[in-house]
């Protein structure tokens, strides 16, 4: 248990980035990257890869404002994983910046 | 032009009023906190390209006040009046807080001694206690004490069943699995309240019904229903709200 009782002074990045890294690692397994090669890496890898296994179709049914299952589900991962591979990169880096 | 939500927002603040105690009237206090805060975060240099952060309004937050307009500070008001509605509402003395805000009615609570607040460990905790806590108008507190706990002792449980209020962001909840939700949930106290901010994620949800079965959040919503000890009301406001009571 790490309850912190000191006010102005309780933040620990230490902490903070090690929750962020395990969701950004769980991320990249998801996606068959490895978080081995995480100094290697960039967001733009992460989107690729999300774009690449989750294919988002131009066509997915949205003339005509419906559309298919499997344009739902990609659609739906897409959106999952793209946001939460950007905020915890973003989150990353200031918790970086101040470890 | 400004959006729609900043105009709902605006008409919210200028029809309620929330006491002497509870000035959320933002001050010069807190146009200090977020210019320290926007300098700290160019000094981060963190990549801002489109593709590093997209449309995500959660990764704009603070920039979009870098050229604020009179009466920016309605633009978190809705969402920062309802928390203080719920707590007010169960007269709460145990709460857990997912974000330190800067405001006055926050200080009220943490020198309450009555009362004991736990906040989050993140960079909002990082922000309110580099930027906020040296301004004037909280240092001006005596007596401010908040503990904090660290998100992996929310999964672990530590505290568990304690908390009469608990305060999240949709943010907060939302993650590859439900085990967040499941993990705030379990701090609830029998009878508490758990108020969640932007469970509309900032009104995605609501272009139309359709909208709401493709969203990448539907399914943490949906988790909460889930739960057999639990009332859920889903407030359709402009970001979204979800009041949660645990009732046994």
């Amino acid at each position: 248990m790490t309850i912190r009782n000191t006010p102005g002074d309780s933040y620990s990045a230490s902490a903070d980035l090690e929750l962020i890294e395990s969701h950004l690692a769980k991320i990249l397994f998801i996606l068959g990257l490895d978080w081995a090669d995480i100094d290697a890496t960039t967001i733009d890898d992460i989107l690729n890869k999300i774009n690449e296994n989750y294919w988002l179709d131009p066509n997915g049914g949205a003339e005509s404002g419906q559309s298919y299952a499997p344009h739902d589900y990609n659609k739906i991962n897409n959106g999952l994983l793209s946001t939460l591979a950007r905020r915890n990169w973003y989150w990353r880096q200031l918790a970086v910046g101040v470890s | 032009m400004a959006h729609a939500w900043f105009e709902t927002n605006l008409v919210s603040k200028s029809l309620s009023t929330l006491g002497d105690n509870h000035d959320q009237a933002w001050s010069d206090g807190t146009e200090d906190y977020l210019t320290a805060l926007r300098a700290h975060h160019t000094a981060m240099n963190t990549d801002r390209r489109a593709i590093a952060t997209g449309n995500d309004a959660e990764l704009h937050w603070w920039t979009m006040l870098k050229s604020s307009i009179p009466g920016w500070e309605a633009n978190v008001w809705g969402a920062e009046m309802s928390a203080v509605l719920f707590s007010e509402c169960i007269k709460a003395t145990n709460y857990l807080w997912a974000i330190g805000m800067p405001e006055t009615w926050m200080m009220e609570q943490m020198n309450d001694r009555s009362k004991n607040i736990t906040l989050i460990n993140d960079s909002h905790l990082y922000s309110f206690e580099q930027f906020y806590l040296n301004q004037g108008a909280a240092s001006a507190y005596a007596d401010t004490q908040y503990s904090t706990m660290d998100v992996q002792d929310v999964l672990d449980g530590t505290n568990a069943g304690t908390f009469d209020f608990v305060h999240v962001r949709m943010k907060d909840l939302v993650c590859t699995t439900t085990k967040f939700v499941d993990a705030y949930l379990s701090m609830l106290a029998v009878g508490g309240i758990m108020h969640i901010e932007g469970s509309g994620t900032y009104g995605q949800i609501y272009n139309n019904h359709q909208a709401l079965h493709k969203h990448w959040t539907t399914k943490t919503n949906r988790h909460l229903l889930t739960k057999d000890n639990l009332l859920v009301f889903h407030l359709v406001t402009d970001d979204g709200n979800t009041v949660i009571k645990r009732v046994s």
